[in-house]
């Protein structure tokens, strides 16, 4: 490993982590953990108890939030080492080389479903600022969009890591 | 709250009201969240399920950014995301912060700035 993608891979890494403590942010403001004493506690509050403290509503609002944050951060990160090419095509195709190994495979099908999750609640979000629905219709369009994300997402992961796998 | 969206949320808990460029803002994530859905998709699909990612290396982008269909979608793209980045992490920022409100926008806006240079410098 060079040094170049040691500096990129130890990027991607300190990107996660900030991604989630911030997902720890966001749930932690919905379900109110006043009283947790320390960060492992709070985890562990917010993985057991997000799922019957929240409702639906509040449920897509997290996961929205989390995922945009997510792309937006790995956004930057996208930028950052194509824009190496600018400087030579050679640190580009060294950066290059990480994102066909499995952890990168791996990360790259979870951005798709990242970006499937957000785009299609975002569809839905605009559904429910034009039109008048009811909060079973609003819930009901929510578990289309977990449906349809998930098995999109799914068959996104199989093609993009059929080589590793195959 | 419950069913409004990142914006309409963030302006409900109140920032002091710019109803006006509120929703100048409220229609224009709306509209760029829009056409994102239709660039970005098409964009992963290209690099990642029609190409495989091993394959796009440095002669794959600089041969792909000579069409000018291509550097047109990828510069739109750039812009859009960017903004659309910006004015979510905007309403994030109002809602979760109080006193660094405003370097943490200062430091927002010079990093999308910053990324969308080096993302012009990369594509032309």
């Amino acid at each position: 490993m060079t040094t170049i993608q040691m500096i990129f891979a130890v990027g991607v890494a300190a990107s996660m982590m900030a991604i989630a403590c911030f997902a720890l942010i966001v749930i932690s403001k919905i379900i109110k953990i006043d009283n947790a004493r320390g960060v492992w506690r709070a985890v562990k509050r917010s993985v057991l108890e997000a799922e019957m403290a929240m409702d639906r509503g509040q449920l897509a609002y997290c996961c929205h939030r989390i995922s945009g944050m997510a792309i937006f951060v790995f956004l930057c990160l996208h930028i950052l080492n194509v824009g190496m090419i600018s400087i030579s095509h050679k640190v580009y195709n060294e950066i290059h080389v990480i994102y066909s190994s499995t952890p990168m495979r791996i990360l790259e099908s979870v951005l798709l479903l990242a970006i499937l999750f957000h785009a299609l609640n975002g569809l839905r979000l605009i559904v429910l600022d034009l039109f008048v629905l009811t909060t079973k219709t609003a819930d009901r369009l929510l578990s289309w969009v977990f449906a349809l994300s998930l098995l999109a997402g799914l068959s996104g992961a199989c093609v993009i890591l059929a080589p590793v796998i195959l | 709250m419950k069913y409004n969206s990142t914006l309409n949320a963030a302006s409900a808990a109140g920032d002091t009201g710019k109803a006006r460029s509120g929703l100048a803002v409220w229609l224009s994530v709306r509209i760029t969240g829009l056409l994102l859905v239709v660039l970005v998709f098409a964009h992963f699909a290209y690099t990642h399920l029609i190409h495989d990612v091993a394959d796009t290396n440095a002669a794959f982008v600089s041969s792909r950014m000579r069409s000018p269909l291509f550097l047109a979608w990828d510069l739109s793209m750039l812009g859009l995301a960017l903004f659309h980045g910006v004015a979510g992490n905007w309403g994030i920022i109002r809602e979760y912060t109080t006193k660094w409100r405003s370097y943490l926008r200062f430091a927002l806006v010079l990093l999308a700035s910053l990324m969308f240079m080096l993302g012009i410098l990369a594509l032309i």
